[in-house]
């Protein structure tokens, strides 16, 4: 260990460096800088959406209290929901990722830091613009999940939640950019020898958190969009009383909300799946099953998320295949916690604070996932869903789970992104403050849920034992609470005096613990030799090594377009967002079909416009050819005709528009008109930006800055406007040809 | 599972009855629901007391110590592992699967009928419409049962989403604006059970309770007779003064009065409203101090609610009162 | 009326055609399996594809999916397009050269867009109520349904199981086909399930056919048309997922077990 003594003084030098100069933290592109931004704004809201939770326990613990009155406990229990997952869970996975992921993969950076920063900031953007809401009077106050009609300007008048939607959208774009910034970094930056199969557990998982992100968060999109249209432009999608359908909200945000739980899951797994195995002295136990659960676990959660509406009476038909959809994730689930213990066992256990709060995570994730366990069984859930059974369940696995997998990797990475260790001491205050007090706050929960408490009630009557529960689970809050800032003032006291850390203090396993700590601009000098999972133990147990145990798959060939890739990337994305678009089409359209979209709309003129787009495909197909045979005119003639296509295309959806809107079909004139216009509109945005995109390529290649050795560029967007394209041969064949009605 | 079930009921006994409604039914539907969840709960208990132990020795035993067997896993291991959470998710989805259907259990044919249900209950901002079409009665935050019959009941939502909810009868079923669900309601001894609504629903979630009260087949139908009644005449100059107010005043534009011309449902029907045991979906009991405390201004009992807070002079407020205790 | 057990024994299409193409497929694979060595498995995976052959077209599911049940007719859609064709394939004796290809098939069969366009299309198609009532009434139409579902789950199935081990899709990429293919079925099944339009007319109808077995499924099983439907849906979405599912983590697998080879470079290229 001679580098880590060497590296010993260097923290001092780089912290004061990085602190003088704020402004270096504004403008940087740095995947570890923009990691400790991510993670301290989260910090920040943590804290916000922490103390809307001590509010919330105190006007609960007495009976009938009428400390915070009902119109201001509800904005506070949507707040704290809201953000929660949006501002606090998100953002400090995507920081620890950030940070984490380049060095263990042995890359200098992200594939995209300038996007990363991009994504980064709109998180501060979109924190501040929902909590702007309570300066306007009314924070958002219809639920985390914001069931229409509740949040229809009808019933929420004011202005918190049209807040409440921008601000998601806005974070959701910074989500999903940075979902695939690490996509593509995993698949393209590894280091030589750093096998798909070789990296880190904690990767993996964020590939698969990364790839559900890039499906889910368009879903919320989709929805958002919709509900901001109700809302501002008076059409009626989620409104039942003039035809719209209030179900299709809860489906929409389900098909989010699910893996959204797995997206604030998976990362917590992974940060178990570091820390467990090195204080544990042994790899972790198969590997590959832990891996391969998780894709698994993945899958399934895109097709269960009618489970969290068992109670809207779909039917028995759909209540028995979900439960028993939902039911098999605890195979995959049950097989990690399993290869966790079994890490456990044999090994040699070193009790540091980050292994205590990765076994509290073990205990209390088991406890959350067998009550998700019940709640999968869907009579169970006809009685215990929407009490405080449902609460207890997922702040077990959410809090006692997610958070607390952070306080394990808080305390286990702060060495390396700082330089010193974070002190024992005060690491087992607050663990033992955190237990304790997250047990007494939910475990009483349980209790309270098969006593008959509602959810998200303000107040209640003095029920018998009701007083005693809920007065145990607000003292318990304030234990968390008081076990969060001595985690801080730990933080504090560390960044001033606390012990060095060296290189590897733990003497643990993966590559970020081959350089400095902090590690330099570059992350590292010289990356080691990977020949196995382990390549840290591997350098520092030369007999021991791995890859003389147990052999891995080598590294393969890759691709190499980064834009390509991420390309493909954000189309998997808008694809989910159109299919959810398109899909309200057809609920709204497929019984009251025939009369008025047939009549209304010049299906000859648009096929022919439609060949016109099609058309464009091949003419930029051309341009590319021509592009890459470095035949620059070529390239611009072909360009050219491309983005007149494009513009003939748009000029005549305006004049059709322009019709429509000429013979009083608007976006709330009906529910024809407004899915229309939504799906017709969102394609032409599209329309519009991929020539924006052709027009600046365009520009660039008639001032020679755009090459045929930078084709990829144009390969990337060529995708984009392919993809545009068979959007609309799909539109076209739903909305014009009505192959569906 | 009936030797666990006794040691459960036993603590239930311990911890009084219908404390905690959920382990406690009064339907045959509730009980059905409430021996899965108990098998369920044993299956779960004994899985965790497994886990843990497992953790724990592993801790206490191989705490500490020089480098250990790298162990990188067996396959085998892992399928034998598997083996248990793969039955138990089988036999579950079967036994869920199997009760999905018989607590469902509905002759489909009649679902899409509307007129058909016993009881139609619609829940309102912040309190629920009872109607028993048969009969012609309408009633608010109340139900009336006759034990060991079931009721079809259709649930309706005339706003937002609201939830059907009596721990000790059964499921709990939303209520959706336009998506008319129908659920059972049966109770096979007689008693007062309490519900509430159970899906957030605006300022007044909390506040949005009912009764239900289940009684032998004779008193139900008498007291039905009863509810389907008119309202009954002001007995007295006070009354009858309060009656007038009431008329003169917009009582009449959101509160129905059978028999007379207020015929609005935008809030309860008061056609029998002093025979109904509590006040605002459940905020407070219903005694004449207590209407008068609300008359004089809801606001300051249930913030929030749609009756807003009319200034009535005392006056006004005796008349009133003597007016709707009334309406028995 | 009809029992359940009674359903169960009685209804058998003895004289199905699919008997004789199953005893001729058995004669073909022993001929084959004498002159090639066959493992336990593979044979295995034989007698599944045979008998989940009869299943689909010979047994009482055939009966009911002939005009009694949606749901049973998508179980048999399903048998014949996801299981039968990737036993059969299963079944196949493996070849590591790339010499001894005896499958020299015209090429666009056995490419990933090839497999993925015929599967999910073929499905898609095939649900057209017009087409399905089609295949319902005449039988002619009925055995070209029959076959290019089996042709259709074949070639989805061909380029991630192929009996040659070397010119098999990279595991990883298989995985992401088989997500793929696992999309485009539950899209249909999520819109049958939720589509209050009926996709087989037919079934609604409710005509023709023994009124007794009508009776029974309507009445004793209580599946109604809608639930029926629903069911069908359901079935196309869940259980299909399961195959994809799996098939996906066989794959992962044997990406995360088989070491790479040297030549893997090479045999990529070789496979393009």
């Amino acid at each position: 260990m001679t580098a880590g003594s060497i590296a010993n003084s260097q923290p001092d030098e780089r912290g004061l460096s990085a602190e003088s100069s704020l402004l270096g933290w504004f403008s940087s592109v740095d995947h570890k800088q923009i990691g400790l931004l991510y993670i301290c704004t989260a910090l920040v809201f943590l804290l916000i959406g922490g103390a809307e939770a001590i509010a919330i326990r105190l006007q609960l613990v007495v009976p009938n209290n009428t400390l915070i009155g009902p119109s201001l406990f509800n904005q506070l229990f949507t707040m704290h929901g809201t953000t929660m997952v949006f501002l606090v869970g998100m953002p400090i996975l995507t920081g620890f990722a950030n940070y984490l992921v380049p060095l263990m993969i042995g890359a200098s950076d992200v594939a995209f830091p300038r996007l990363n920063a991009f994504g980064y900031w709109l998180v501060p953007l979109g924190g501040i613009l929902l909590h702007y809401s309570f300066l306007t009077g009314s924070a958002p106050n219809a639920g985390w999940f914001n069931y229409a009609p509740l949040s229809e300007r009808a019933y929420s008048s004011l202005q918190g939640v049209d807040y409440w939607l921008i601000a998601l959208l806005v974070l959701g774009i910074g989500s999903v950019s940075s979902a695939i910034n690490l996509i593509v970094t995993i698949i393209l930056r590894r280091a030589p020898g750093m096998s798909l199969q070789r990296v880190p557990l904690f990767v993996w998982m964020m590939f698969i958190t990364s790839i559900l992100i890039i499906l889910a968060i368009p879903a919320l999109n989709s929805a958002l969009v919709l509900l901001l249209i109700d809302r501002t432009l008076g059409s009626a999608f989620f409104d039942a009383s003039r035809g719209g359908n209030s179900l299709l909200w809860q489906h929409y945000f389900w098909i989010f909300g699910h893996p959204e739980v797995y997206i604030l899951a998976l990362p917590a797994f992974g940060m178990i799946s570091e820390v467990i195995p090195v204080f544990s002295r042994k790899p972790i136990y198969g590997y590959e099953f832990v891996a391969a659960s998780t894709v698994a676990i993945g899958i399934l959660s895109m097709g269960v998320w009618a489970h969290h509406m068992f109670a809207v009476g779909l039917g028995p038909a759909y209540d028995a295949f979900f439960a028993i959809g939902s039911l098999l994730i605890a195979i995959p689930t049950g097989l990690k916690v399993f290869n966790w213990t079994a890490t456990l066992w044999g090994g040699s256990i070193r009790l540091t604070t980050s292994m205590c709060f990765a076994i509290a995570f073990l205990v209390q994730f088991v406890i959350g996932g067998l009550t998700g366990v019940m709640f999968a069984v869907a009579p169970i859930d006809w009685q215990l869903t929407d009490t405080y059974f449902v609460v207890a369940h997922f702040h077990y696995v959410l809090f006692g789970g997610t958070i607390f997998a952070l306080f394990a990797g808080g305390f286990y990475w702060f060495p390396k992104m700082t330089g010193r260790l974070l002190d024992e001491r005060l690491g087992k205050i607050t663990f033992w403050l955190m237990v304790i007090g997250f047990n007494m706050t939910f475990f009483v929960q349980h209790f309270l849920g098969l006593m008959g408490m509602p959810r998200r009630t303000y107040t209640y009557g003095d029920h018998p034992g009701w007083f005693a529960l809920n007065a145990i689970s607000t003292a318990g809050a304030f234990f968390m609470g008081a076990g969060v800032l001595v985690f801080l003032w730990n933080v504090l006291r560390t960044l001033r005096i606390g012990e060095a850390a060296g290189d590897n203090p733990w003497d643990a396993f993966t590559l970020e613990w081959a350089t400095t700590s902090p590690p330099h601009e570059q992350n590292f000098a010289q990356v080691p030799e990977v020949k196995s999972r382990r390549p840290v133990w591997d350098m520092n147990h030369p007999d021991l090594a791995d890859w003389k145990l147990s052999r891995t798959p080598e590294d393969r060939r890759r691709p190499h377009s980064a834009a390509r890739l991420a390309s493909a990337a954000f189309i998997v994305s808008e694809a989910m967002f159109f299919l959810l678009l398109v899909s309200a089409y057809v609920v709204f359209n497929r019984t009251t079909g025939e009369s008025s979209a047939a009549r209304v709309l010049e299906v000859g003129r648009t096929a022919l416009f439609t060949l016109l787009l099609l058309a464009s495909s091949i003419t930029l197909w051309r341009a590319e050819r021509a592009l890459r045979a470095f035949d620059q005119d070529g390239f611009l003639r072909w360009l050219g005709v491309t983005l007149g296509l494009g513009a003939l295309f748009l000029i005549n959806q305006g004049v059709e528009y322009a019709g429509l809107l000429h013979r009083g079909i608007t976006i709330s004139s009906s529910l024809f008109g407004s899915t229309f216009f939504t799906v017709t509109g969102f394609h032409g945005l599209h329309v519009l930006a991929g020539l924006v995109a052709l027009a600046i390529l365009f520009v660039l290649g008639k001032r020679g800055a755009l090459t045929g050795r930078r084709s990829d560029v144009l390969g990337a967007i060529g995708y984009y406007w392919h993809f545009v394209d068979v959007v609309w041969i799909v539109v076209f064949s739903i909305v014009y040809l009505r192959v569906l009605s | 599972m009936p030797i666990p079930l006794n040691c459960l009921l036993r603590v239930n006994a311990i911890m009084a009855a219908s404390t905690v409604p959920v382990l406690d039914p009064a339907s045959p539907n509730a009980t059905t629901i409430r021996n899965l969840f108990v098998s369920v709960f044993l299956i779960c208990c004994a899985i965790f007391v497994v886990v843990v132990a497992l953790i724990v020795i592993s801790v206490v035993r191989f705490r500490g110590g020089s480098t250990p067997v790298q162990d990188f896993g067996r396959r085998r291991s892992e399928v034998v592992w598997a083996i248990t959470p793969v039955m138990i998710v089988f036999g579950l989805s079967a036994v869920s699967t199997k009760l999905i259907l018989s607590i469902l259990a509905m002759p489909t044919s009649q679902v899409s009928e509307a007129g058909d249900a016993d009881l139609v209950v619609i829940g309102h901002q912040w309190w629920w419409e009872v109607r028993y079409p048969a009969a012609g009665a309408v009633t608010a935050n109340e139900i009336h049962l006759p034990v060991g019959r079931k009721l079809r009941v259709r649930v309706e939502a005339a706003d937002v989403i609201h939830s059907f909810w009596v721990p000790q009868l059964g499921p709990k079923m939303d209520m959706i604006p336009g998506h008319p669900n129908f659920v059972w309601l049966e109770a096979d001894r007689a008693g007062t059970y309490e519900g509430s609504c159970a899906e957030f629903c605006g300022d007044q979630h909390a506040w949005m309770r009912f009764t239900v009260v289940a009684e032998p087949e004779p008193q139900y139908r008498a007291w039905l007779a009863h509810q389907a009644q008119p309202g009954s005449a002001p007995a007295d100059a006070l009354a009858e003064a309060g009656r007038r107010f009431y008329f003169a005043q917009t009582c009449a534009n959101c509160h129905a009065v059978k028999g007379t011309s207020a015929v609005a449902n935008a809030a309860p029907d008061l056609t029998h409203v002093a025979s109904r045991t509590e006040l605002a979906a459940g905020v407070i009991p219903n005694t004449p101090q207590n209407l008068a405390r609300w008359l004089r201004n809801p606001q300051a009992i249930k913030p929030g609610c749609q009756m807003p807070n009319f200034t009535l002079d005392d006056e006004h407020l005796t008349q009133l009162v003597a007016y709707l205790e009334g309406l028995r | 009326m009809m029992t359940t057990w009674q359903v169960m024994s009685e209804l058998w299409y003895w004289r199905s055609p699919a008997w004789v193409i199953v005893l001729l497929a058995t004669f073909v694979y022993t001929v084959a399996a004498l002159r090639r060595p066959v493992t336990p498995r593979q044979v295995t995976c034989f007698v599944i594809a045979a008998a989940t052959f009869v299943v689909a077209l010979a047994s009482p599911l055939a009966v009911l999916s002939s005009q009694y049940s949606f749901s049973a007719h998508m179980m048999q859609h399903l048998l014949l397009l996801l299981i039968v064709p990737l036993c059969a394939i299963l079944a196949w004796p493996l070849s590591e050269a790339v010499a001894t290809d005896n499958f020299a098939l015209p090429s666009p069969f056995g490419t990933a867009a090839v497999g993925w366009l015929t599967s999910v299309g073929a499905m898609w198609f095939w649900h057209v109520p017009a087409l399905c009532t089609a295949a319902m009434q005449n039988s002619g139409i009925f055995a070209i349904q029959t076959c290019s579902l089996v042709v259709a789950g074949a070639a989805f199935w061909w380029p991630v199981f192929r009996p040659q081990l070397q010119r098999r899709m990279q595991p990883h990429v298989a995985a992401a086909y088989l997500f793929a293919g696992c999309v485009g079925c539950s899209l249909l099944g999520i819109y049958i399930t939720f589509s209050p339009v009926s996709v087989c007319p037919l079934y609604a109808a409710g005509g023709g056919g023994a009124l007794e077995l009508t009776r029974l499924v309507h009445e004793q099983w209580g599946l109604t048309h809608r639930l029926d439907q629903q069911l069908g849906g359901l079935l196309m979405w869940v259980p299909a997922c399961m195959v994809y599912l799996g098939a996906i983590l066989a794959t992962l697998s044997s990406w995360y077990h088989v070491p790479e080879r040297a030549d893997g470079a090479s045999r990529y290229l070789a496979a393009e």
